[in-house]
C-alpha cells in the first residue's frame, strides 16, 4: 500500500530555533498514526505544515505519490487535499447552532444552503460513526466532547481523508475519550487516516497502528505498535528512562491550614454550581478532588482564590477568616494558584519571561526599591535562576511567552507558583497537556511542597494522577462534595462510580 | 486563479517598526500627488511648498512646534488609556477643561507672582481635566457602561459649558460684542521665545513625555497597567485591583489633556476665546497616540509630524491658493495609509495559486 501524505526531510524554523530539522513522516490510508514527544519536540508545528497553516523552509510533501510545489500549499489547498483539522480552540460560532456551524463551514455549500440535506449528512454520520450531537443545539450549550463532535463532522464534510487531532484526549474525561475512540476507531475501518497527538501512552497503544517519535525537532523513528512498549518509548521519546512514580512520603498531614465551611457559589449563568461544601486541606497534604468537569471545580479553585464571590458559609486560613476574598486577600495569605486556563490568566501572552515571573512578587523590595521603581537586573536575575531550575526550554528568555510550548508555559506558572512558597497552593490540571518529562517534575514538585509543609488540593480529571499524588480524595458532584476517603482505601472504579452520582442515588 | 491571502503574523521582525511607517509615508505622498494632480497642481511643487511652510526656516519650524504642542499633550493623555487597553475620547473636552479652570484661576488668583499663578493654573487645569475623566471613569468601572460613549458625550457638555462662560458671565466688558475673556495678567502668562509664537508648554511637554516614558518602562505601576491592558483576567489573578487602577488612568489622562489646555491659553491665546480653543487636538490626538502605539517617546514624533502637516497644509492654502477641503483631504490620505500600514505589520498578505 502507498502512503496517502509523505513528508520527507522537512525543516522549519522561527527566529532562534528550530522547530524541525529534516523530519519525515508518512501516514497510510486508514491508519491510525501517533505523533509522540516531548514538550516542544515540534509535533504541532508539524502537523500545522501539513495542514497549510505553516510554511516550511526545506523539504518535500507527497499527497498519493504526487510531489506538491511548497509556494502553492496553503490551508485551503491542504483542504482540497483531503487534510483535515480538527481544531482544538474550536473555531465555531457559540451563538448558532449546530447545523448552522456545519453549513458555514462547508465550502461548496450554495448561497442558500439546504439545510434538509445538511440535516441528513449529520444524522448520516451520526449512525455511521457514532457521531450524536443534536443538530439543532446552540454550540455554547454543548460540552468539550460534543464540539469536538462537531469540529470531526466539519472535517469530515470536507471529504478529509486525514483527520488531524492534536491533543483531542487533553480535555476530555476518561469516559468522552473511550467515546472518542469509538469514532476514531469506526472512520479508521472505513478508511479514513488519524494523525493522533496525546502525552498519554496508554490511550496511544489502546487505538494506534503505528508511531513517530520527535524529540527537539528531530526525526528519531516510526515504530508499529506491536513492536514496541511504554518503556522503549518513553526512551525514544526523552533520551533516557523515566519513571512515573513519584516517591511519596508518608502521610503524616499536620494542622488545618484551608478551612471551608458550608460553602455556595454561583456559576458564569448564575446558576447555583457549589452548594453548600465543606473541607478540609491541612498541612503536608495533597487533598485530591474527583469529578466529571463541570461540577463545580473551576469555581472551587475560584472561590478559594478570590477570584469569586461566595453567598453562603466561609473561608479561613491557618485561621483568618478570608470569607470576603479577593485574589489580592488570598495571595497575601500565601495561596497559590496554578489555573486551568493557562494563556488567559496564568500569563500575560506577549510579555516576556521575566515580567511572567514577578507577575506577583514585583513589589517586593528584591524587585522594586519602594514597590516605585522595578529592579531590571534582580528581576533578569531571578528570571534566568528559574528558567535554570525548572528547566524551561526557551529561544529567548524575552520572547512572548505565548511563543512557548504547552509544557514549558506550564512551567513558567509553575516556577511562579512555587517560588513563593505558599502555605496553600491550589492545582487545576497542573500536568493537562504535558509530557512524561514534565509531568513527572511537576508531580516532584508538588510532593516536595507536601513534604515541606504546605497544603495542596489537586483538580484534576486524570483519576490515575489523582490516586497516585493524592493522600485524600473528595470526589465532587453538582457542587457538593459527596464523599471524602483516603486514597489507600478506594479504587479507580470507585471514584468513576461515585463521580456520576453512583453513591448519591444509592444513599 | 490567484488569489489574496491574509493571515495574521504570529510575531513579527523588529525593522517592520521602522520599515512600515517609512512604506506608508511614501505610499501616502504618491497616492495623495493625486489629489493635488486633479486640483491641476503639479505635487513635487506643493509637497516642496509644504515642506518649505513646516520646516523652511525658524519661523517655519516655531509653528511647526507651537502647532505639535496641544497635540503632544492629547496624544500623551490618550497613549496612557491605550496602553491600558481604554479609549478615552473625551481629551477634548478634557482640554476645553482644563483651559476653562486656569482662567478661573488666572482671574482668582490674578494677585499673585508668576511662580506662585503658574503653578496654580497648572494645577487648577489639572483637577478640571481629571475631575473631567472621572465620570466616564466610575460609570465603567461600577456599571460597565462603555468609556468611548461616555468620554465623547462629555465633551460637548464641556465645550457648551465654556461657550455659555463666554457668552455670559465671562465676558469682557470691554468688547460686548465678542464671546471672549479679558486678557490673562501678566503674571499668569508664559515666555515666549525667540521672537515667535513659541512658549514654554513644548518644554512641559517634553518633561510629561520622559516622566511617562520612565513611569511604562521602569516603575511597578507602568508594568501593572501593561497588565491590565493586555489581560484584565490575568490582571485579576495576579491580585492587581483592576478598577481603581482603570479610574487612575482615566484620571490622569484626563489630567494630562488639561494641563494642555492650560498651557494653549497661558503659553498661545491669553485669553478664553470662541474658536481659539481647540483646534480638534482631542481628536487628533488619538491618531497621535495610536501612531504612536501607545509609547510617550514616540508620541514626541508623531505630534510633531502631525504639526508639521497642520502647518504645511496651511501654507499650501496661502501659496498655491487650495481650499481647506483639498489640504484635509490631503491629510485624511496620509493618516489612511499610515494607519493601513500599521495593520499590516500584525497581518501579511500573500498570493496563492488555485486551480
Ligand atoms: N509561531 C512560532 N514562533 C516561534 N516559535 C515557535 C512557534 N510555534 C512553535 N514554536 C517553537 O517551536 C518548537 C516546537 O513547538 P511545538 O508547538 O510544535 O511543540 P509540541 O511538540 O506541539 O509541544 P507540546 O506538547 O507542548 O504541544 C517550540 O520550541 C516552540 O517554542
Ligand atoms: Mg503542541
Amino acid at each position: 500500500m502507498k502512503p496517502y501524505v509523505e513528508l520527507k526531510y522537512i525543516t522549519k524554523r522561527f527566529p532562534g530555533v528550530l522547530a524541525l530539522d529534516a523530519v519525515n513522516f508518512n501516514v497510510m490510508p486508514g491508519e491510525i498514526h501517533a505523533l509522540l514527544g516531548e514538550n516542544g519536540a515540534g509535533k504541532t508545528v508539524l502537523t500545522n505544515i501539513l495542514s497549510g497553516r505553516y510554511d516550511l523552509n526545506e523539504g518535500e510533501i507527497f499527497i498519493q505519490g504526487e510531489r506538491i510545489d511548497p509556494s502553492k500549499w496553503s490551508a485551503r489547498a491542504a483542504l482540497d487535499r483531503g487534510i483535515g483539522m480538527v481544531y482544538q480552540d474550536f473555531m465555531l460560532v457559540e451563538e448558532h447552532t449546530v447545523l448552522e456551524n456545519i453549513a458555514l463551514a462547508d465550502l461548496s455549500i450554495p448561497f442558500i444552503p439546504d439545510f434538509d440535506q445538511i440535516r441528513k449528512t449529520i444524522a448520516d454520520f451520526g449512525t455511521k460513526y457514532q457521531l450524536d450531537v443534536d443538530p439543532d443545539a446552540k454550540i455554547w450549550q454543548l460540552s468539550v466532547s460534543e464540539k469536538q463532535r462537531v469540529e470531526i463532522i466539519k472535517a469530515l464534510m470536507h471529504g478529509s481523508k486525514i483527520l488531524i487531532m492534536d491533543e483531542p484526549t487533553a480535555v476530555l474525561t476518561p469516559q468522552e475519550a473511550d467515546e472518542l475512540f469509538k469514532i476514531v476507531k469506526k472512520l479508521a475501518k472505513e478508511g479514513t487516516s488519524i494523525i493522533f497527538i496525546s502525552h498519554k501512552l496508554p490511550e496511544v497503544f489502546e487505538i494506534c497502528d503505528r508511531i513517530t517519535v520527535l524529540r527537539k525537532g528531530e526525526y528519531i523513528g516510526t515504530v508499529n505498535v506491536a513492536d514496541t512498549n511504554e518503556k522503549d518509548l518513553a526512551k525514544m521519546m526523552v533520551g533516557r528512562e523515566v519513571f512515573l512514580q513519584t516517591e511519596k512520603a508518608k502521610y503524616k498531614p499536620g494542622l488545618p491550614v484551608l478551612v471551608l465551611k458550608n460553602i455556595s457559589a454561583l456559576s458564569d449563568r448564575r446558576i447555583k454550581a457549589l452548594n453548600n461544601l465543606s473541607l478540609t486541606v491541612h498541612e503536608s497534604e495533597i487533598f485530591g478532588i474527583a469529578g466529571v468537569s463541570g461540577n463545580g471545580q473551576k469555581e472551587l479553585a475560584e472561590v478559594i482564590t478570590g477570584l469569586r464571590p461566595i453567598t453562603n458559609g466561609n473561608i479561613h486560613v491557618n485561621g483568618n477568616d478570608i470569607t470576603e476574598n479577593t485574589p489580592r486577600k488570598a495571595i497575601k495569605e500565601g495561596i497559590g494558584h496554578i489555573p486551568d486556563d493557562r494563556i488567559g490568566m496564568g500569563v500575560v501572552p506577549d510579555l516576556g519571561m521575566p515580567k511572567s515571573m514577578v507577575l506577583k512578587n514585583y513589589k517586593e523590595s528584591r524587585f522594586s526599591f519602594k514597590g516605585i521603581f522595578l529592579k531590571k537586573a534582580e528581576i533578569t536575575n531571578y528570571t534566568k535562576k528559574l528558567i535554570k531550575k525548572f528547566n524551561i526550554k526557551t529561544s529567548g528568555m524575552s520572547s512572548p511567552v505565548k511563543l512557548l510550548s504547552g509544557g514549558n508555559l506550564q512551567k513558567v506558572i509553575l516556577a511562579r507558583e512555587i517560588s513563593e512558597e505558599p502555605c496553600m497552593m491550589v492545582a487545576v490540571h497542573p500536568t493537562q497537556g504535558l509530557d512524561i518529562g514534565a509531568t513527572e517534575f511537576v508531580r516532584d514538585t508538588l510532593e516536595k511542597q507536601r513534604v515541606d509543609g504546605a497544603a495542596i488540593l489537586l483538580i484534576s480529571e486524570d483519576l490515575e494522577e489523582l490516586m497516585a499524588v493524592s493522600d485524600r480524595i473528595g470526589v465532587i458532584y453538582e457542587g457538593e462534595i459527596m464523599d471524602i476517603m483516603l486514597t489507600k482505601d478506594t479504587t479507580i472504579e470507585d471514584l468513576g462510580l461515585k463521580m456520576t452520582g453512583g453513591s448519591h442515588v444509592a444513599a | 486563479m490567484w488569489r489574496l491571502k491574509i493571515e495574521k503574523r504570529l510575531s513579527y521582525n523588529k525593522w517592520l517598526d521602522y520599515f512600515v511607517p517609512v512604506a506608508s509615508m511614501v505610499l501616502a505622498l504618491i497616492a495623495g500627488s493625486f489629489v493635488f494632480l486633479i486640483n491641476g497642481a503639479n505635487p513635487f511643487e506643493a509637497y516642496k511648498e509644504m515642506f518649505v511652510g513646516a520646516f523652511g526656516d525658524g519661523y517655519a519650524w516655531s509653528e511647526t512646534l507651537v502647532q505639535a504642542t496641544p497635540l503632544l499633550f492629547t496624544g500623551l493623555a490618550i497613549s496612557l488609556t491605550l496602553r491600558t487597553l481604554l479609549w478615552n475620547i473625551g481629551a477634548e473636552g478634557q482640554f476645553f477643561m482644563g483651559a476653562m479652570a486656569a482662567t478661573w484661576a488666572a482671574q482668582y488668583f490674578s494677585q499673585q507672582p508668576p511662580w506662585i499663578l503658574i503653578p496654580l493654573l497648572m494645577l487648577s487645569a489639572m483637577v478640571a481635566g481629571g475631575l473631567w475623566g472621572l465620570p466616564p471613569a466610575i460609570l465603567k468601572t461600577k456599571l460597565k457602561v462603555n468609556e468611548i460613549l461616555t468620554t465623547l458625550l462629555l465633551n460637548y457638555v464641556a465645550i457648551f459649558f465654556v461657550n455659555y462662560l463666554l457668552y455670559g458671565p465671562w465676558k469682557d466688558p470691554m468688547y460686548p460684542g465678542f464671546p471672549q475673556t479679558p486678557r490673562y495678567p501678566d503674571a499668569a502668562i508664559l515666555t515666549q521665545y525667540f521672537n515667535t509664537r513659541l512658549h514654554t508648554g513644548i518644554l512641559i511637554g517634553l518633561v510629561v513625555a520622559v516622566i511617562l516614558y520612565i513611569l511604562y518602562k521602569k516603575t511597578g505601576w507602568g508594568y501593572k497597567i501593561q497588565v491590565i491592558g493586555q489581560s484584565r483576567k490575568t490582571a485579576k489573578y495576579a491580585g492587581i485591583r483592576v478598577n481603581r487602577n482603570i479610574i487612575r488612568v482615566l484620571v490622569i489622562s484626563g489630567a494630562i489633556a488639561g494641563l494642555g489646555g492650560m498651557l494653549q491659553i497661558s503659553g498661545l491665546q491669553h485669553k478664553l476665546r470662541l474658536g481659539g480653543i481647540s483646534n480638534n487636538y482631542g481628536y487628533t490626538g488619538i491618531i497621535v497616540a495610536f501612531l504612536a502605539n501607545g509609547n510617550p517617546l514616540a508620541v514626541i514624533l508623531v505630534a510633531l509630524f502631525m504639526g508639521a502637516l497642520i502647518v504645511g497644509g496651511d501654507s499650501l492654502q496661502i501659496t498655491m491658493g487650495f481650499g481647506k477641503g483639498v489640504v484635509h483631504m490631503f491629510e485624511g490620505m496620509v493618516l489612511f495609509f499610515i494607519l493601513a500600514g500599521e495593520s499590516l505589520k500584525r497581518y501579511k498578505l500573500r498570493w496563492v495559486k488555485h486551480g
